[in-house]
């Protein structure tokens, strides 16, 4: 019997280790896949760091009102940011073609999802970054106009607008890469709702005063002094 | 070269008709029959007494008046006037008038051009006082040949037009050397040779003919070596204004002078100092009903601005003008004074944002409106029980300070950086 446990062993063992073996020339077409990717990447990051740094890619973007991605980006620099996103990209290429070698049964099933998923993703990101342009613009409008009409709750209101658009564009992104379903509707609608009704009452409570200057005057039919002194 | 402008056949018809003519009065009229035939008839009258024995007539650019306008015009008197309609576009951001203000005075000029005129005067459509004593007076140098653009001064209470007091005559003046104290006004008179050199230029479809075609003629005329004189034209009859609201009209003032520094910078960063413009038809000192006015809420404009907009005017103002303006904003309202060096280095740091396009040029200029609220609030608690020897000379003291900080304003534009403290 003891022979028998030892061939029963001994067999298995064999089956693991020709599993292995079998599968060690994908692991290491892998990471010498991964290896290639990181240092082309590196390249390739370093060279279009230094092509944007020679065009003033930063001082353009603040130009035409896209310096929002500095808020998003390390040190503040879209250039910086450009370079890590190359880097990245190229990794990823790179662990895709790995795990294509790997030739593990559900591994070309991953990678075709993966390259589902992909063209979603960038267009998640190109909606989330538009989102976020937008939500910029949108708001400092609000805050000048705010001021200006000397609404005391401006500043609410412009952070307000801000949120209401971010908001908005991330449930469009979220959902556009299919992440949440009912949940992110759900969650969308109530904070969608609140920070309307917030909005709503920073509207009204900041432009009572306002409201109530205008009843004055025309019950009292008087108009400001500093109203008909023309400016110009 | 512009593209020549295409006169309607009705149009033409009636300058063969009149034939050529000495001097005109040129109107952009819109829904003003109440006024137009008063104001038609003094032209007449006031070119008459003006050029006697010249031949003279009336242009009308009429700008869609849906009244009787045009007809009241005709009517008042008879052949004597050109009239020829200016289209209105249904989408415009301004009232209709300013929007195609510069359409309709470069259709007086086309038509004076072809009437062969020595002189033009343009005058508004709602003013009789100016047309009867005015026309004289604004065509009197350029019949003299003495002038190729005469600009109105006017008598107004101090506190009346604070934004030519505090941005566009000191601004002008710094920067184009000349002492011109009105070069907002839309009425003035000009020369032939000028008329033609306005024709010629290729301004009447760019942004600043939209926003303020009025400044971007005074400019015109006072580069390259016009003749330049001033003539007082008395009270000033306070219209509606633009039609906009005080953040408005300060964007559309601030930014026709601001794209015409743009346009004129070859010239302009060669003046030094200012030179006198001599002003004729009397010393203007006409009384003005006193208004009192309470500097309360411009003060509270001021505060709110500086305590909201800090992020928006940090890209544009230096540091240390940005603490200026917080110390400013915490001032007690009785001793709350805008100093001219900071007003003067405001108005121009903006400039340079606009140029540099810091920001949206639209957010830019709205953002500046709570600057000048506390420049008005310090103006009026200034010059409230100030005798009105004391405001001309106040005047003055701003205006040198604009010219002190130019050099300031030369060297940032020459070498743009975010801040230079």
């Amino acid at each position: 019997m003891w022979d028998e446990v030892n061939d029963a062993l001994r067999q298995s063992l064999g089956r693991v280790l020709t599993s292995l073996a079998s599968f060690l020339p994908g692991i290491v077409a892998f990471l010498v896949s991964v290896l290639v990717a990181a240092a082309i990447g590196w390249l390739l990051a370093a060279m279009s760091r230094r092509v944007l740094r020679w065009l003033r890619f930063d001082t353009r973007l603040e130009r035409v009102e896209l310096d929002i991605l500095a808020e998003w980006a390390p040190s503040r620099s879209p250039t910086l940011l450009v370079g890590r996103l190359v880097f990245w990209t190229v990794l990823l290429m790179g662990a895709l073609v790995g795990i294509t070698a790997l030739d593990a049964a559900g591994t070309s099933t991953v990678t075709g999802r993966l390259y589902t998923f992909l063209p979603n993703l960038f267009v998640a990101a190109i909606l989330f970054a538009a989102g976020s342009i937008l939500a910029r613009l949108l708001s400092r409008g609000v805050l000048i106009s705010a001021v200006n009409m000397q609404l005391q709750s401006a500043r609410l209101m412009s952070l307000g607008v801000k949120w209401l658009v971010l908001v908005f564009t991330a449930a469009m992104a979220l959902n556009q890469v299919h992440i949440g379903g009912i949940v992110l509707t759900l969650a969308f609608g109530i904070l969608f709702g609140g920070i309307v009704l917030a909005m709503a009452l920073a509207v009204g409570l900041g432009s009572k005063d306002v409201v109530s200057r205008t009843w004055e005057r025309q019950a009292e039919k008087r108009p400001e002094a500093a109203a008909t002194v023309p400016h110009l | 070269m512009p593209d020549p402008i295409t006169l309607p056949d009705e149009t033409v018809r009636q300058i063969e008709r009149l034939g050529p003519v000495d001097f005109i009065v040129g109107v952009a009229s819109h829904n003003n029959a109440g006024t137009i035939a008063a104001v038609v008839q003094a032209a007449v009258a006031g070119l008459e007494q003006t050029c006697p024995g010249a031949r003279v007539a009336v242009v009308q650019a009429d700008i869609g008046s849906q009244d009787a306008t045009v007809e009241r015009a005709r009517a008042a008197i008879g052949d004597r006037i050109v009239q020829a309609p200016v289209a209105v576009d249904r989408v415009t951001r301004l009232a209709p008038t300013l929007a195609v203000r510069a359409d309709a005075l470069r259709v007086v000029f086309a038509i004076a051009e072809r009437l062969g005129v020595r002189g033009c005067a343009v005058l508004e459509p709602d003013t009789v006082t100016v047309a009867s004593d005015g026309v004289p007076r604004l065509l009197g140098p350029v019949a003299a040949d003495q002038a190729d653009f005469v600009a109105p001064c006017y008598t107004r209470h101090r506190f009346a037009g604070a934004i030519t007091t505090s941005i566009v005559y000191p601004f002008v003046r710094a920067v184009y050397g000349k002492r011109v104290r009105y070069p907002v006004g839309t009425e003035f008179g000009c020369s032939r040779r000028l008329i033609l050199r306005y024709l010629g230029t290729d301004m009447w479809k760019t942004d600043v003919a939209r926003l303020g075609i009025d400044i971007s003629l005074v400019i015109q005329a006072l580069m390259s070596g016009w003749r330049l004189a001033q003539t007082n034209l008395g009270v000033k009859t306070e219209t509606a204004g633009d039609g906009l609201d005080l953040s408005g009209t300060l964007a559309r003032v601030l930014g026709a002078l601001f794209l015409e520094a743009e346009r004129t910078v070859a010239v302009w960063q060669k003046v030094r100092g200012s030179e006198v413009v001599p002003v004729t038809g009397g010393d203007g000192s006409v009384a003005v009903e006193p208004v009192v006015l309470d500097a309360q809420r411009a003060l509270e404009s001021f505060r709110l601005g500086e305590r909201n907009f800090r992020d928006i005017w940090a890209p544009v103002l230096p540091p240390l003008a940005l603490l200026e303006l917080q110390k400013l904003s915490r001032q007690p309202d009785a001793t709350f004074r805008v100093p001219d060096a900071l007003w003067a280095r405001i108005i121009y740091d903006f400039a340079l944002a606009y140029h540099a396009r810091v920001m949206n040029r639209d957010h830019l200029l709205s953002a500046f409106t709570p600057l000048y609220s506390g420049w008005l609030a310090s103006w009026i608690g200034e010059m409230q029980s100030a005798a009105d020897a004391e405001v001309d000379a106040r005047i003055e003291r701003l205006c040198v300070r604009f010219e002190a900080e130019k050099p300031y304003f030369i060297s940032r534009w020459r070498s743009p950086d975010r801040f230079s403290p």
